[in-house]
């Protein structure tokens, strides 16, 4: 078996156009796959895109990913591969054509447990060349709750099955042994098996696309353009390296609180960005970042370091990004900290906590380099897990497991407002999940759901609208919830300005708002009972604004008042514009022009700190 | 005499007037298109010198719509929704966002209905129809009130689960129309009663905006046609690629939003299908995109939801259109990585391609076939353009060969291949992304620029036979002469397992569907005998969301239905490799279309004859099959007889195109005098 090792370097063979034509069918091959997946996948979070798939070379680096992929997922799918090839490489019989290999252990490659990985070789003629992988969010891997994102999990082992790498299709053919097991130990087995089998059937998908092409093409072209494609990622990254400034700079962003000890405050993570020239490469040293907390909000290695090249996608959206990146972005980590934790530290709430800090610093720090490119805070992740007994008629009173990501709003740009409730900075390929089809497919109804008035932060930019919404538990038996977010009302505050923009306003949550029954909720809970008929209320946060806010047009604020992004009160206190209502209904407003000058001249002489400036 | 049919296209640049006798012979007139559009029919029409009282039929393909939708030109309307729940369009395109790692890419735009227009009432009708608090009536009047206050006329009622039971929001429409008689309003159940609350909204919402445009075009262009003497009807291409009298598009004009891509598409099917073929890609190349349509079976596949601009979905049948930056104008470029790109971006018609001497001075695809000896110097379109080749060498010299490190030709070459590479993969993503192989597939390449690439896209998807219809450049609005009527109706209607169908509730829609296509058919004066009307349920196994069309055929029964699962399963299977077997298959909703068999024109049938064609002029042709220059034969395409046939290396030359036929592939001329290139001799030579 000649797979693992590095081949000669055919590159260079290739012919431009060949090439060109083949790096784009890579990236359509993986598109490709993750499409089978979300059309015979039988859970709803798959469906609306909580997945993603790559194309890695022999050597189990990647060579593409899907163009609607997840964020969170893209650094995970080289170093899972990778763990597949370390266990079975030299192993008898170990990876053979038709195999297709289940994985999600976090600290190897895995995100969290949930995210169930499936990796599956491809041969020509007996050789080994290639890997692909699918990667979509599970209803359930078992542990401590439904849904398996358990906040206040201590270790890995209360928040699911781990599965190393494991072959559970073996030259075609399924394990049943195997997927037995798997199944055996969680939830809703009958929907997962449908996953699973949807799982193998983009393996398949991929490997027919990738059998064609050689065909076509031949096999030293097409092995010689996925080489080619990490070279020329490579190039465009550091194209891009080389017309930034050389410099470091720094920045540093905060967990809440460990849940299981609240009383030792905010954890930090620490960002310092070094960008050189000679050779091109940006440097991120996460030294200085707070030891492991006792929950779900730790990072792993491989998780941080998706986040870093994630975060620098961001600011670089145009280059393809795969292996050759990790050439040019080099990562520093402390020995263990919060954002490369280890064994058995819990991991469920990472996205919520590591990755979303780590992602966050990345732009506050790149914004001291490249203003036009970066943005201010954007709301936090939240994750919503219910599990209970459906008592609606027909339902035979099914067990269900309910997953829900909420919207929010997205930090203030340079020139632009942020987006209003979208999805999360983990992934903005995936859609929402409609009203409709919830309180179809679920025993719950909204009471609420809503844009959010003056949950944004002031700026000349301001912020995009958070999201309330109340979520009402309809002939449901026995519902338990479970939520993981961070930036919560008991932490350092919402997302954060830049550029003299205010934050935006931080999480609440809280159950039986508006009864007697009534009581908030911490921004990290577990197994929360929410009664027959309870309600679930929460607000996501707006984004942080961007510049000052006083520098606002006058009337873009009135156009804000109009349309309730924010009250007459914010208009005057946050950004020095005086309102006159002459009828609200009619949108009758008028600015009153003197009284506007002479306020922002009051604020602006009031100031004291000046605060950061915009360039 | 009622002899001829008339099609019109009105494109970005010209409105294209067909007209068609009774044998099959056809006319075309070429006009500016003009802002209000129906100024450029009856300049047409006047140039073309026929009276309206000598039309059998009019038929008409528009991008009106579209353009109205993409550059806003609309009333302001508002929007009335379910008190609490504000948060639908606020959640742009459900939160997506078009190119997800670039933030600063505004994309989706917002609604063209703002946060202060949108008016919350109390109501709240739950999932399985059961309305758990009705219309607050004071509500509703208080919120009409302050609709007719702000003087907006433009009204979508958009309430939570309205699919499964509209009572409340036809009591909302009826509070409004009272208090404010002038407005005109759409309830969500009554425009598209299926679930997904923000793609029913935005299609109410896209739909109730369209209709003043429509209308007031309509009702000019009907005038018009009236007062040149034409009774008849007006009909006009829908997107999904049947006609629509002026009525029911005036009612539901959103459903017409893809009108001209799908004349093309529809032309392709035809033309297709005269010469003998059930499975057709539709390669249609123009100055800025490449639209890429599948007809399987002799069906054009068509796609539940249609988005007229990225996120706003509209959520009607229509031709399934995959639609990719490639045209004859769109700009060669290198990223930063130094890797060479065509597109999407355009030099459009002005200022054009560097060759066109208008200023331009960015290589586009027209620069590369002039370097390459594609397209003849001098003039084009019959005098109208004039082509430079010293502007196109240069250009590609200075801005793709430098970068390359090669000389001009090859430059110019790979400058075609990438562009060539983007058509294909708009072609895989119709046909391999959706389970089919385009081996089982002829290509109809029309368009101005589909005849030069039709052969070679072709050939790199293994795709065997191209046709080059007579006129590539006409072929959308020949298309608009070959469509039958259609209507179609659909609904949500969910049953958690087959076996819980009501079986006489779905009957009863499925007849009521039947009646109200039928009327409309009626109204459109299509006899019973031309009438086809199917049935279809939408299903899939418990749990999934993408749903499959079964056909039914007649009244349910509870055997009918056991059959219709078990079809169900097996084109499950056809689909994906693995059956699942025992589980449950659900029903999601059901679907009526209508047919009206229209008098159709279609291409009639050239003789073979004796004659023999012009001699071949002869100049050199870069081709990169051969690896370079070949002494190349031009043909001038009004002189090839039916029959003829010759082999590439070969150019054939008309006025609004140029067909390639690279080495090794054999041309014929076919008795619908398309041109048809079986590209299996591709590479091999003869």
């Amino acid at each position: 078996m000649s797979g693992g090792q590095p081949r000669p370097d055919p590159a260079h063979q290739v012919d431009p156009v060949t090439f060109s034509i083949l790096s784009s069918a890579f990236v359509s091959l993986v598109d490709e796959m993750v499409e089978a997946l979300r059309d015979s996948c039988l859970s709803f979070v798959i469906y609306c895109g909580d997945v993603s798939g790559g194309l890695m070379n022999a050597r189990g680096e990647l060579v593409a990913q899907g163009t609607r992929d997840v964020a969170v997922h893209v650094g995970a799918l080289q170093p899972s591969t990778q763990s597949v090839i370390e266990d079975f490489i030299d192993v008898e019989a170990g990876i053979e054509e038709g195999d297709v290999f289940a994985f999600n252990e976090p600290y190897r490659g895995g995100t969290h447990l949930p995210d169930m990985t499936f990796i599956s070789p491809i041969f020509w003629k007996d050789e080994l060349i290639a890997f692909t992988a699918t990667k979509g969010h599970w209803s359930d891997v078992g542990g401590a709750t439904p849904g398996s994102m358990n906040a206040l999990a201590a270790d890995i082992y209360a928040e699911g099955l781990v599965i190393p790498p494991l072959k559970v299709v073996s030259q075609g053919v399924m394990r049943h042994d195997v997927k037995n097991l798997i199944m055996a130990n969680i939830r809703i087995p009958v929907n997962s098996t449908g996953d699973l089998i949807a799982h193998i059937e983009a393996a398949r998908v991929g490997e027919a696309r990738l059998h064609t092409l050689i065909a076509k093409y031949g096999l030293e072209t097409v092995v010689g353009s996925m080489e080619g494609t990490l070279d020329h990622s490579e190039r465009e990254l550091a194209a891009e390296i080389l017309r930034c400034p050389e410099g470091t700079w720094e920045t540093d962003d905060y967990i809440d609180y460990d849940p299981q000890a609240p009383e030792d405050g905010p954890v930090k993570v620490s960002l310092k960005m070094t960008i050189q020239h000679d050779p091109p490469r940006v440097i991120y040293d996460m030294t200085g970042s707070g030891p492991p907390v006792q929950s779900g909000m730790n990072g792993t290695r491989g998780s941080t370091t998706g986040a870093l090249v994630a975060g620098t996608k961001y600011i670089f959206p145009k280059p393809l990004m795969n292996a050759g990146w990790l050439r040019i972005i080099k990562a520093v980590f402390p020995e263990t900290s919060v954002v490369n934790a280890v064994r058995p530290y819990a991991v469920c709430g990472e996205v919520s906590g590591a990755y979303e800090k780590t992602t966050a610093c990345v732009q506050r720090v790149w914004a001291q380099v490249a203003p036009q490119r970066s943005f201010a805070g954007n709301f936090n992740l939240e994750y919503v897990v219910a599990g209970g007994v459906d008592d609606r008629p027909g339902r035979h009173n099914n067990y269900f497991v309910y997953y829900h990501w909420h919207t929010g709003g997205w930090g203030g740009k340079y020139g632009a407002d942020g987006r209003d409730c979208g999805a999360a900075i983990f992934g903005l390929g995936i859609l929402n999940q409609s009203s409709e089809v919830i309180e179809r497919m679920w025993p719950v109804t909204f009471d609420r759901l809503a844009p959010v008035t003056d949950s944004m932060g002031a700026g000349k930019w301001r912020g995009g609208a958070g999201l309330e919404s109340v979520l009402r538990a309809e002939n449901a038996g026995g519902v338990r919830l479970s939520y993981i977010a961070d930036r919560g009302e008991d932490g350092p505050g919402g997302p954060r300005g830049l550029f003299g923009g205010k934050d935006g306003i931080p999480i609440r949550v809280a159950k039986n708002l508006g009864t007697d029954q009534e009581e908030d909720l911490p921004i990290y809970f577990a197994d929360e009972f929410v009664g027959r008929h309870g309600t679930f209320y929460h607000v996501s946060s707006g984004g942080g604004g961007y510049g000052d806010p006083l520098e606002r047009d006058p009337g873009a604020v009135l156009e804000d008042v109009m349309d309730r992004y924010i009250s007459l009160e914010s208009a005057r206190n946050d950004y020095g514009v005086a309102i006159e209502v002459r009828d609200a209904d009619l949108l009758d407003y008028r600015i009153d022009v003197n009284a506007t000058e002479s306020l922002r001249a009051e604020m602006r002489a009031a100031r004291t700190d000046t605060g950061e400036q915009e360039p | 005499m009622t002899e001829f049919r008339i099609g019109v296209d009105i494109g970005g640049t010209f409105t294209d007037w067909v007209m068609a006798d009774r044998e099959g012979e056809v006319r075309v007139v070429k006009t500016p298109t003009t802002p209000d559009g129906f100024a450029g029919v009856f300049n047409a029409m006047d140039e073309a010198g026929i009276g309206g009282e000598r039309f059998r039929s009019f038929a008409h393909g528009t991008t009106l719509g579209t353009n109205a939708l993409i550059e806003r030109r609309l009333s302001r309307v508002a929007m009335v929704t379910t008190k609490g729940v504000t948060a639908v369009l606020t959640q742009a395109a459900r939160g997506s966002k078009e190119d997800i790692w670039d933030i600063y890419h505004e994309s989706p735009l917002p609604s063209i209905v703002k946060p202060r227009d949108r008016l919350e009432v109390t109501e709240r009708t739950l999932s399985s129809g059961e309305i758990r608090t009705p219309l607050d009536e004071e509500e509703a009047r208080i919120v009409a009130r302050i609709l007719r206050g702000r003087g907006i006329r433009t009204i979508a009622v958009c309430f939570l689960h309205s699919y499964t039971n509209g009572r409340n929001e036809r009591r909302m429409k009826e509070i409004i129309l009272e208090e404010h008689p002038e407005a005109l309003v759409r309830t969500s159940h009554e425009t598209i009663p299926r679930i997904l609350e923000y793609e029913r909204f935005t299609t109410t919402i896209l739909n109730v905006a369209l209709i003043p445009v429509m209308i007031d075009y309509l009702a000019a262009l009907e005038q018009g046609l009236r007062g040149r003497g034409y009774d008849g009807d007006v009909l006009i291409v829908q997107s999904a690629g049947g006609l629509m009298g002026v009525e029911a598009t005036s009612n539901i004009p959103v459903r017409t939003a893809n009108s001209g891509p799908s004349a093309g598409a529809i032309a392709a099917r035809e033309i297709g299908a005269l010469a003998g073929f059930e499975n057709i890609i539709g390669l249609d190349i123009g100055g800025t995109s490449t639209d890429v349509s599948v007809t399987l079976d002799g069906q054009l596949r068509t796609t539940e939801t249609w988005e007229v601009e990225w996120g706003h979905p509209i959520m009607f049948p229509a031709v399934d259109i995959i639609t990719v930056g490639a045209g004859g104008g769109s700009v060669a470029w290198f990223d930063p990585g130094g890797k060479l790109r065509s597109g999407p971006h355009s030099m459009g018609a002005v200022p054009g391609p560097a060759c066109y001497g208008r200023g331009g001075d960015q290589p586009t695809n027209t620069d590369a076939h002039v370097v390459l000896g594609n397209l003849r110097p001098g003039a084009m379109l019959g005098g109208a353009m004039e082509i430079v080749p010293a502007l196109a060498e240069k250009v590609i010299r200075d801005r793709i060969g430098r970068m390359l490190g090669s000389d001009t030709v090859s430059a110019a070459a790979a400058v075609v291949a990438v562009a060539e590479a983007n058509m294909a993969n708009a072609i895989r993503l119709a046909t391999m992304r959706r389970g089919l192989d385009p081996r089982d597939f002829a290509l109809v390449a029309f368009g101005g620029a589909g005849p030069f690439h039709g052969a070679r896209v072709a050939a790199e998807m293994s795709i065997p036979t191209v046709l080059v219809p007579p006129r590539p450049g006409l072929t959308s609005a020949l298309g608009c002469l070959m469509a039958d009527i259609r209507h179609d109706l659909g609904a949500s209607m969910f049953y958690g397992e087959a076996a819980a169908v009501d079986i006489d509730e779905m009957n009863d829609r499925f007849e009521e569907f039947d009646a109200r296509v039928r009327a409309a058919l009626d109204r459109e004066g299509i006899p019973p005998e031309r009438q086809s009307v199917e049935w279809t349920i939408d299903m899939c196994y418990a749990g999934q969301w993408r749903v499959f069309a079964i056909p039914v055929t007649g009244k349910m029964t509870p055997q009918s239905l056991l059959d219709i699962v078990e079809l169900f399963k097996s084109l499950y299977l056809k689909r994906f490799t693995f059956d699942l077997g025992e589980r449950e298959v659900e029903v999601h909703g059901i679907a009526v279309t209508g047919t009206g068999i229209s008098d159709k024109y279609r291409p009639g049938a050239v003789e073979a004859t004796a004659t023999v064609p012009a001699a071949p002029d002869r100049r050199p042709v870069h081709w990169r099959e051969a690896g370079g220059w070949v002494d190349t034969p031009v043909w001038s395409r009004p002189s090839l007889p039916v029959g003829f046939r010759t082999v590439g290396p070969a150019v054939v030359e008309q006025m609004d195109s140029t067909t390639l036929v690279p080495p090794g592939m054999t041309m014929t001329v076919d008795r619908y005098l398309n041109l048809v290139v079986d590209t299996t001799g591709a590479g091999g030579g003869e």
